[in-house]
Order: structure tokens, then C-alpha cells, then sequence
């Protein structure tokens, strides 16, 4: 089983590394030897556009789980319902709202560059990590959580034991999906001046140069098979459950 | 655990979302016209210059006495209370965006901030909070009381009162090429997942009978889903616009490589996992008694679709729908960056030309876009399962 | 009228039924009792093609069902299941008249029949709007029932139908189909692993273990000369079935009345196994019954005999 998955994960790699490593000679043999019109626009290297793009990703997430794992803690330590509740339509409601939007909007307040995007990532994964979280704390069986109150245990005790670990399944889904997301926006990003895998997919469909939108979209898109495919496999079903 | 007492709590926070409003710098901004700075009014200087607001914050004050209180009557009474605030709220501001703008160039305008919308959406979570205080969610109070401001809203439209708000200028400014977005926007997202739904329920019925080939099906709209959609949107373009050189007929269609039919192609692949997903658990909650009657019957396959499986599995199939033409309205703004139109390409406009209130309209109506179809939809489905009798 | 020749299942290296050769009678109450696994149920379903044998034939009225188109066929027949699969999203009404939709029938018949059915099978008039979502189990079971016999078919199959309710309901549900036949002569054939309910229906008994049939008889007959082997199928008290057939009304006719009594005596109109339960709990093998105006002695040793003479009337 497993080696289906690092197979994969091996050739996603290597694509990758093929791509970004042998960028020039790419360059070469797509605009001199085939003939596609260069475009002469100086820009930063794919490898740089790919590093830039993880880091912008892996910050947002962090800091999205940030968020989340404190107004989790906080709604349901303190048996905030109603807390809980109002996040909760809160999340669905900026789930309808677009993230191009909010880096969009943000422009006029903070500027151009990383900092807009990389916020209305954090803002905007959150929602997605926070209602995983949620769910898979709310569909622990109630019984097993009296039976480990029975014996004690605090509040605290009682999510870091019994509740986190059996809602894992469910929270690592909520990650898996907010980095995907991520992802994406992070490309989107482009548009408002983050230097991601976004820019050369832009600037190829506003000058038309195909080689240029395929340097951008097939790197990303691989990142985006590989992050799910080891996310995925986080997600695996631990010895003591069965489904 | 005391409902009300929780309530209170999201009360709270919902004042304090309004106090940080008022302490913010930006509360509204007057500009001399759509691109430059202009001037940053905070919200004190507003009241100061509008009593009426000042009236309106001191009603909500009182209204929230009534937190103390168990009685049901007191608390529809501040919900009551909320929502003749947040009618004077916007009156207020503006009546003042009017009289600040002297300038009757057409160009100058008053925008709204952050602070405005915090405090605007703090009102909404103390209206929302208000409506639970009974413990049970009142919805259709809730529902009531938000149509009550969404026709205060429209009259004042009308009268001309937010002509001054930068947000309804621009849609003024563009009236022609706004509605035409709408419409185009909508078009886009509706055809999309209508097609969806057609391709998505046929897999999913598919999927349902044979299972085998069913998570063969889960497996590409995942993937559909995992793409990140810009370069999905790339990617596409290639190949559409090599198959449009060549044969010159597809460009009458409208199929190239730029236009509605890269975007339609990623937005109808993104609404087939929710469909899928909806739809295949809507087939498989029919109890297998069901069928084995309706064939033990008589009834030809085709006429256990129509009359068993399909019927049955609607409400199924239809939160699907609702899931992906919510997703695609949202994504549709993408379809502005290949020439597709719709609210996209206004707010990419906007974003070139640094008019933060074209962007701001665009949002704002793709996010209301959004919520009016999901609240339409949800009344359908929900009757739906109401009516016929199950759950 | 129905005939089952050398038929023969299997699924995949797993023999269901082996070789079965029957007859099934028209107009009766045919029961097929037998242990979980032992094949009844795909025998059942062989009738109407719900499944097809691999080997053998199946005639219906001497002709093969294999020429027999299946939507035609499956019209014909009436087929009640343990879990009534009652369509969830239409009223009692229109699951009654789903057969008869199919048949094509004008609207005003399909309503009166299915008037008559839901007075047969006592629903109230304000049953037929209602959903299946609010009905209990017995009387989605009625539902069930009537709903299988909408189209008039000649045949009604019924596979452990009263299997998921309750002792009391099941009891009436059973009176109720007896009732029903007693006006209607359908040939029905009932699956059951339960031996009392088996022995109360039947007018003919088929007895089936480990893929094949053991004994089709009349259950008096089965009971009295194959007791061993109707053991093997349960424990041994089932007496009070067959007993639980009749009333003391069936077997007056067979008595001769006394001139007049004075002392206690039995006003109701009981099952015979209840004159026995009284019986044992005075004490008492003799007991004096008042049926019209007439007054009558049971005696314990010949209750049996004269349900028995009933059955075969």
C-alpha cells in the first residue's frame, strides 16, 4: 500500500526537480530550438518563484492553525456554545467570499507584495481548519468522554489525551485542505504582487506565451499533487480505528 | 449550561467589535476622486457632526439593558431596538457622506472603511445574538428583522442617500457595465453547475449501481479539486487556443483559448465533487427494501429511477448543487482574468486602476450573490424534505 | 399451479438449492418453513423472477415463467417483505396504488380500490394521506400488505413479513391474513422460520433444511406423523397452533348440544387453545360452553380430532 504512495511521490519530486533545475535549458529548447516568441521580460527564477511560493504557504498555514487551535481551545475549554456557533457562521459565510477579494481589498491598506496575501491566506485557511476542527471534536462518541470525566481528568487533560488524538483523522483533513487552499491562492497571489508560481502564468496569459503559462502552471500544480498526496497519508487511519 | 447567559457573551463581543469601530482612525474616507489617498474621518468626528448617529448609539446602549432581563418580550424588544439602530446607522452615514461632498463634480466620494464595517458587523452579531436569547434560534425573527433593513436599505438606495458612498457610485458611474457583469457572472456560475449537476449525477447514479467504478469517479473530482485553479485555468488555455487556430469554426462558438469557455470547463470540474459526493450519499441512503419492491413490482429500471431513486435521492442531489453553485459564484471572479467577464473582470479593473471601491462592489456583490442563492436554495430543500414527508 | 422442475442455484461455489421438484396449489395458504440459510427465501423469489434458476424450470399455470415477459409477470404477483419497503416519499394512498398505476387502471377504479383495501386491511380513512414516516411498524405492514395485493394479482408472496413486529401485532397480522383469505382464496405462498406461525397459516406445509425440501403435507398431518422430524426444526409445543385455528363456533356444528345446564359454563366465542388454557387452569378436562342459545361439552382428548375434521371440511 504505502509504496503505491511513495512512487508517486517520487516521480511528482522529480518532476518538480527536472522542471526547476533545468529551467534554462527549458528555456532554450521552447523559444530558440521550437520557435515560441520569448518574452523579453526580466523576471525572478523558477526556483525562487517555487521557494517563495512554499514559504508564503507553510507561513499562512502555520499561522492559520495558530488561530485556530486558540479560538478552538478557547470556545471548547470554556463550553462556549454560543461562541462556537457564531465562529461557526462566520466561517461559512467567508467561505462565499472570494480570496481574491480580500488580498484585493486589502491592497489600499497595506500595499502590494507578500504581506496582503500572506494575511488573507492566514484569514482565510482558517475558516476551512476551524470547522474541521470543530466537527471532528463534536463527533467524538459522548460516552467515551464521560467514561474518561469518570476518571478524572481535567478539562485540559481530557482534549490533550482522549478528544485531539481521536479527532485527528478529521483535523489533519481540515490542514490537508487549507494548504491545498493555500496553494491555489497563493498563485492568485501573483495578481497582487507576490512573487509566487501565480507570475509567470499571469504574465503568460497577458502577452499569450504559452511556454510561459505552462513554466507556472505545471510546477504548481505538481506542488499541489505532492502536498496532498503526503497530507494524505497523515491522514491514514491509525491501528485502533477501523472504518 | 445557560443559553442566555452565552448569548450575553456574543453580545459582548459584538459591542466590542463596535468599539474597536469607533476607536479606529479609519472609519471613513473622503475622497476627492477614485484613486487618490483623501482624507481619513474617524468615527467621533462623524457623530460629533451627525447627532442622529449619536441618538442611534444611544438607543443601542439602552437596548442593551435588556440583556439583564429573562423576559422573552424585553429581548424582541432589543432586537427590535438593534434593528432601528442599524436603519439610523446607515441613514446616518449616509446623510453625512451627502454633506461632506460638496464637490458636485461626480468624482469625489466617501468610502467606507474598516471601521465601518466593524462596526457594521458588530451590529449584525448583537442583532444575530438578540435573536437567541430564548435559548432556541428564533430564524424567522431573525429573518424578519433583516428584511426590515434590507427594505430600509433599498428605500434609501432609491432616494438617492449612499449616491455619495464610494461603493454606490462606482456602481452608478458603470451602471450599464455593472448589471451586465451581474448578469454575465451569474450566467457563468449557473451554467457551470447545471452542467455539473447533469454530469455529476449521471457518474454518481453510475457509481451508485456499479460500485466499482465509483471511487474511480471520487478520484478525479478530487483531483479537479486539488488543481490549483489558476494554473488549471492555464493549462486549459493551451491546448483551447492550439484547437481554435485550427479549425476556425470553434471561434464562432465562442471556444478559445480566452473567454467564457476556459472558465466554464474549470468551474464545471470544481462543482463535480460536491455533486458527487451529495448525490452518490443521497443514492445510497435509499433503503435496499425500497428497491427490491419497487423492482418486485414491475418496474422497469428507467421507472425505478424516475419514480424511486431520483425522487428520493433529491434533496441529496440538490445540497450539492446549492454547495457548487455557491463555490462557483466565488470562483467565478477568476473568469476575469481570461476575458469571461463577470464581476472578475470589474474588480481586476478596479485593482489596476487602485479604485479600492470598484473592487469593494465587486466583492460585496459577489459575497451577496452568493448568500442570496444559498438562502433560496436552503428554503427549497428544506420544504422539499418537509413535504415529502421524510426527514 | 405453480411448479418447480429439477430446479437448481448456486452463487458462485455456494449451493443454494438443490434439485427442488414442488407444486404449489391454487387458492391456498402454501407455508415454506425452515432455518435461516436453508433456501426458502430464494425459492421464493424464483416465482417471480426476482432471481433466476440455473438449472430447471418454473411453471406457472403450466406455462414456463421463462416465456413470460418479467414486468408482466412481476404485476401479477403480489410480494410483501419483512421490511415493507414502503416508498418514503409518497402518501399510504399512492404506495397502495402504485400497481395499479402501472396497469394503467382509470383513476376512479384505482380509488375505490384502494378504499376497499384499506377497509379490508383496517386503516382508517385519514391513514391514506398520511407518510410512511409516521406509521408504526404494524401498520406500515398493513400498508405493506394491501399494497401487494392492488393489482388483484392471483399470487401473493410474502417473505417473513411479520418477522420485525411485535408478538401482539404479529398475532393480529396473522388473523388478519386468514381473514382476508377466507374471502379472497389467493394462492399464497409464506415464508417463515417461525414453526407456530407456520402451523396457524397453512393450509399446506412444506418443511425445507439444507437446500432441499424434507416433507410438503398438510400441517395436521405433518405434526401427528412427522413429529420427529418437525422437532428438528424447534421445540415440541405446537399443539396450541393448530388449535389456535379454530373457534369453539367452527366445531359446534360437530357436537351435539345438551338439553339445558345449570352451573358455569363459557359465554365467549374462544380459540380452541384458549378452551384449553382454561381447561388447565381450572383444573378440569371436561367444560361446558354456551354457543347461540345452545349449550355444548369439550372434552379435552377430542379437541384436537375435531379441529382436525374441521381442516379437512
Amino acid at each position: 500500500m504505502s509504496k503505491r504512495y511513495l512512487i508517486r511521490e517520487f516521480i511528482l519530486v522529480l518532476s518538480l526537480v527536472v522542471l526547476l533545475g533545468f529551467e534554462k535549458q527549458i528555456d532554450r529548447l521552447m523559444y530558440d530550438i521550437m520557435g515560441f516568441q520569448r518574452n523579453p521580460v526580466q523576471w525572478t527564477s523558477l526556483t525562487d518563484l517555487m521557494l517563495n511560493h512554499m514559504k508564503l504557504v507553510l507561513l499562512s498555514t502555520l499561522c492559520a492553525l495558530l488561530i485556530t487551535v486558540s479560538v478552538v481551545l478557547l470556545v471548547h475549554l470554556m463550553k462556549l456554545n454560543a461562541l462556537e456557533e457564531l465562529f461557526g457562521n462566520l466561517a461559512g459565510l467567508g467561505t462565499t467570499f472570494p480570496s481574491v477579494a480580500v488580498m484585493a481589498l486589502l491592497v489600499p491598506i497595506i500595499g502590494y507584495g507578500f504581506v496582503p496575501v500572506f494575511l488573507a491566506l492566514s484569514l482565510y485557511s482558517f475558516l476551512p481548519m476551524y470547522i474541521s476542527m470543530v466537527s471532528g471534536l463534536k463527533a467524538i462518541d459522548q460516552s467515551i468522554i464521560e467514561s474518561a470525566k469518570g476518571t478524572g481528568m481535567s478539562s485540559f487533560q481530557l482534549l490533550y489525551k482522549i478528544e485531539l488524538p481521536l479527532a485527528k483523522r478529521m483535523i489533519v483533513s481540515g490542514i490537508k485542505t487549507a494548504v491545498i487552499i493555500n496553494i491555489s491562492s497563493a498563485t492568485i497571489g501573483s495578481i497582487v504582487g507576490s512573487n509566487t508560481l501565480g507570475l509567470p502564468i499571469v504574465i503568460g496569459i497577458r502577452t499569450t506565451d504559452m511556454v510561459m503559462i505552462l513554466k507556472g502552471a505545471l510546477p504548481v500544480a505538481l506542488l499541489a499533487f505532492l502536498a496532498e498526496s503526503i497530507l494524505s497519508r497523515f491522514e491514514g487511519v491509525a491501528s485502533w480505528q477501523k472504518h | 449550561m445557560n443559553h442566555g447567559k452565552q448569548y450575553r457573551i456574543t453580545t459582548g463581543m459584538g459591542l466590542l467589535l463596535i468599539l474597536c469601530g469607533y476607536l479606529t482612525n479609519r472609519f471613513l474616507i473622503v475622497k476627492p476622486n477614485r484613486i487618490l489617498e483623501g482624507t481619513v474621518i474617524n468615527m467621533p468626528a462623524v457623530i460629533k457632526d451627525k447627532p442622529i448617529l449619536f441618538t442611534a448609539f444611544f438607543l443601542l446602549l439602552a437596548g442593551m439593558i435588556f440583556i439583564i432581563s429573562k423576559e422573552k418580550i424585553k429581548w424582541y424588544f432589543t432586537s427590535a431596538v438593534v434593528t432601528f439602530v442599524i436603519i439610523l446607522f446607515l441613514y446616518g452615514v449616509g446623510l453625512y457622506s451627502q454633506e461632506v461632498i460638496t464637490d458636485f463634480t461626480q468624482v469625489a466620494r466617501v468610502s467606507l472603511s474598516i471601521g465601518f464595517w466593524f462596526v457594521f458587523l458588530g451590529l449584525m452579531i448583537v442583532l444575530d445574538s438578540s435573536c437567541h436569547y430564548d435559548g432556541n434560534f428564533q430564524v424567522n425573527r431573525l429573518i424578519g428583522f433583516l428584511g426590515i433593513i434590507l427594505f430600509f436599505i433599498f428605500v434609501m438606495l432609491n432616494q438617492g442617500y449612499f449616491d455619495q458612498i464610494g461603493i454606490i457610485k462606482e456602481m452608478h458611474i458603470r451602471n450599464e457595465q455593472y448589471w451586465i457583469a451581474v448578469k454575465g457572472h451569474l450566467l457563468l456560475s449557473l451554467i457551470a453547475s447545471l452542467m455539473g449537476l447533469f454530469i455529476g449525477v449521471l457518474l454518481s447514479y453510475i457509481g451508485y449501481k456499479h460500485k466499482k467504478y465509483k471511487k474511480y469517479f471520487i478520484l478525479v473530482s478530487n483531483g479537479a479539486q486539488v488543481i490549483p485553479t489558476l494554473s488549471f485555468l492555464g493549462l486549459l488555455m493551451i491546448p483551447l487556443t492550439l484547437l481554435a487556430k485550427k479549425y476556425a469554426f470553434l471561434k464562432v462558438l465562442g471556444i478559445s483559448g480566452i473567454g467564457y469557455f476556459p472558465a466554464l470547463i474549470v468551474l464545471t470540474s470544481y462543482t463535480l465533487l460536491p455533486i458527487i459526493n451529495q448525490s452518490i450519499t443521497g443514492f445510497e441512503t435509499i433503503s435496499r427494501d425500497v428497491i427490491i419492491s419497487a423492482e418486485a413490482m414491475g418496474m422497469k429500471p428507467m421507472e425505478v429511477f424516475w419514480r424511486i431513486e431520483f425522487p428520493l435521492a433529491l434533496p441529496g442531489i440538490l445540497s450539492g448543487f446549492k454547495i457548487a453553485l455557491v463555490q462557483s459564484t466565488a470562483n467565478c471572479i477568476l473568469a476575469g482574468l481570461v476575458g469571461g467577464g463577470g464581476l472578475g473582470a470589474l474588480l481586476f479593473l478596479g485593482l489596476a486602476q487602485s479604485a479600492s471601491d470598484l473592487v469593494a462592489l465587486s466583492a460585496l456583490t459577489v459575497v451577496m450573490m452568493a448568500m442570496i442563492l444559498n438562502g433560496i436554495l436552503s428554503v427549497v430543500i428544506g420544504s422539499m424534505k418537509k413535504r415529502k414527508g421524510f426527514i | 399451479m405453480i411448479h418447480f422442475k429439477n430446479v437448481s442455484k448456486a452463487y458462485g461455489d455456494h449451493q443454494v438449492l438443490k434439485d427442488i421438484d414442488v407444486s404449489i396449489n391454487k387458492g391456498e395458504i402454501t407455508v415454506i418453513l425452515g432455518p435461516s440459510g436453508c433456501g426458502k427465501s430464494t425459492l421464493l423469489k424464483l416465482i417471480n423472477k426476482t432471481i433466476l434458476p440455473d438449472e430447471g424450470d418454473i411453471y406457472l399455470n403450466k406455462q414456463n415463467i421463462r416465456d413470460i415477459q418479467d414486468t408482466t409477470l412481476k404485476r401479477s404477483i403480489g410480494y410483501a417483505i419483512q421490511g415493507v419497503g414502503l416508498f418514503p416519499h409518497m402518501s399510504v394512498k399512492e404506495n397502495i396504488s402504485t400497481v395499479p398505476k402501472l396497469l394503467k387502471w382509470d383513476k376512479r377504479t384505482i380509488d375505490n380500490r384502494v378504499q376497499a383495501l384499506m377497509e379490508m386491511m383496517e386503516l382508517p380513512e385519514t391513514f391514506s394521506k398520511k407518510y410512511p414516516i409516521h406509521l408504526s411498524g404494524g401498520e406500515a405492514q398493513r400498508v405493506g400488505v394491501a399494497r401487494a395485493l392492488a393489482g388483484n394479482p392471483e399470487i401473493l408472496l410474502m417473505d417473513e413479513p411479520f418477522g420485525a413486529l411485535d408478538p401482539i401485532t404479529r398475532g393480529k397480522l396473522q388473523r388478519k391474513l386468514l381473514n382476508i383469505q377466507k374471502k379472497l382464496h389467493k394462492t399464497i405462498v409464506f415464508v417463515t422460520h417461525d414453526v407456530s406461525e407456520a402451523l396457524l397459516l397453512a393450509d399446506e406445509l412444506i418443511l425445507m433444511k439444507d437446500q432441499s425440501i424434507l416433507k410438503k403435507d398438510h400441517p395436521y398431518k405433518i405434526v401427528t406423523e412427522a413429529k420427529a422430524l418437525l422437532k428438528t426444526f424447534t421445540g415440541g409445543s405446537f399443539a396450541f397452533e393448530l388449535l389456535e385455528k379454530f373457534r369453539i363456533s367452527d366445531i359446534v356444528d360437530q357436537l351435539t348440544g345438551l338439553q339445558d345446564f345449570d352451573g358455569y359454563c363459557l359465554h365467549e366465542d374462544i380459540s380452541l387453545k384458549e378452551v384449553v388454557s382454561e381447561m388447565i387452569l381450572q383444573g378440569k378436562s371436561q367444560l361446558t360452553v354456551r354457543n347461540n342459545h345452545q349449550y355444548y361439552r369439550l372434552d379435552f382428548y377430542s379437541l384436537m380430532d375435531l379441529a382436525k375434521r374441521k381442516h379437512y371440511e
